[in-house]
């Protein structure tokens, strides 16, 4: 009788604890499960036009439209990307990393900048698969040129983009 | 004239004492200045860094979420951008990317996200001033780019403004 008076007071305790406990907040994100319907890994040529002709930014920044070859990779958890910018030169290589959700990617580049008199930022891609080797978005420029007429405060150009897959695998940096 | 000669040796001696002084002093100095602290060297943002991120927990949600992330910032030898590894307070390990002039830095990540969870995503851009000499990583801006498409917002997406702040752990 007394053995099970414990027991009942034991597992009443833990009913209490158990029920009384704050509830876990669920975080913001979890762990990234890369789907496995599409995959940015391998070689693209990646073409670019104006949006409504916006050929400039509203600060008068502009990364103009070059044909750019990307190459996405992936090594261990990192999800790498790369842009051979060989119209600047053989060294000239921005780096970024990426994720694919479904059809839906995004990406995220620093841009090279040699010369330090012209504005610099950072750019995200995002877009979707049309099918396997096929991309379309848009790529949003945040320069680093003050506009306080944006929700952030910086400088901000979008144009729209295009991208064929020329091969499956990823070098990587 | 003994004492003529005695004072042009302690002239002499004078002199060759103020030069072996100064010659020390120099040596003393250069070996002080090669040994001298990150206050005279260029303030590299390549090491470990931790670094707290706040900003809302949604788009336009006037709620914050803060997590602290460390970041293993590699050197980026020729290249004008570098890689880093960041392994956040949930035990996920993800890419970034980043870029130094002078103290300004720039960096740039996808968040890590479950696909289809109902928490938004985006890509979080920092712009701050790397300090190493003291310790400190001093955020100027954080922008959350969200997944939201908005097409009155520049950037065709939802976007929040966040602050950061970093601590250097080694370098």
């Amino acid at each position: 009788m007394i053995r099970v008076r414990i027991a009942a007071i034991i597992f009443c305790a833990t009913a209490v604890v158990a029920l009384g406990a704050p509830p876990r907040k669920a975080p913001i994100h979890k762990k990234l499960v890369q789907d496995g319907s599409f995959t940015l890994t391998g070689q693209w040529t990646v073409t670019s036009k104006a949006i409504n002709g916006a050929t400039y930014s509203r600060m008068g920044n502009t990364l103009g439209f070059p044909v750019r070859n990307m190459v996405f990779a992936v090594d261990g958890d990192l999800r790498t990307g790369e842009v051979l910018r060989e119209d600047e030169g053989p060294n000239v290589i921005p780096l970024g990393d990426w994720r694919v959700e479904g059809n839906y990617l995004s990406a995220a580049f620093e841009l090279w900048c040699p010369d330090t008199s012209v504005a610099c930022g950072s750019v995200v891609m995002r877009g979707n698969f049309s099918d396997s080797d096929t991309i379309n978005g848009t790529m949003a420029v945040f320069f680093e040129t003050p506009d306080p007429t944006t929700p952030t405060g910086l400088d901000t150009w979008i144009f729209s983009f295009h991208g064929v897959r020329q091969t499956t695998s990823g070098g990587g940096q | 004239m003994i004492r003529r000669h005695l004072a042009s040796i302690r002239r002499g001696t004078s002199r060759e004492l103020r030069s072996q002084t100064v010659i020390a002093a120099l040596i003393c100095s250069f070996s002080l200045l090669s040994q001298a602290p990150n206050a005279f060297a260029k303030a590299s943002f390549v090491g470990t860094w931790q670094v707290t991120l706040t900003f809302p927990d949604a788009p336009g949600s006037t709620t914050n979420h803060t997590e602290v992330i460390t970041m293993n910032v590699s050197p980026r030898g020729d290249s004008l951008v570098g890689r880093m590894v960041i392994t956040d307070d949930q035990g996920n390990t993800f890419g970034g990317v980043w870029r130094q002039v002078g103290k300004k830095i720039s960096v740039t990540f996808e968040l890590p996200c479950v696909a289809g969870a109902a928490a938004p995503c985006g890509t979080i851009v920092l712009l701050g001033k790397a300090k190493p000499a003291v310790g400190k990583l001093v955020g100027q801006k954080l922008i959350v780019m969200w997944d939201n498409p908005d097409t009155s917002n520049p950037s065709l997406f939802r976007t929040s403004n966040g602050t950061f702040k970093g601590v250097l752990i080694s370098q």
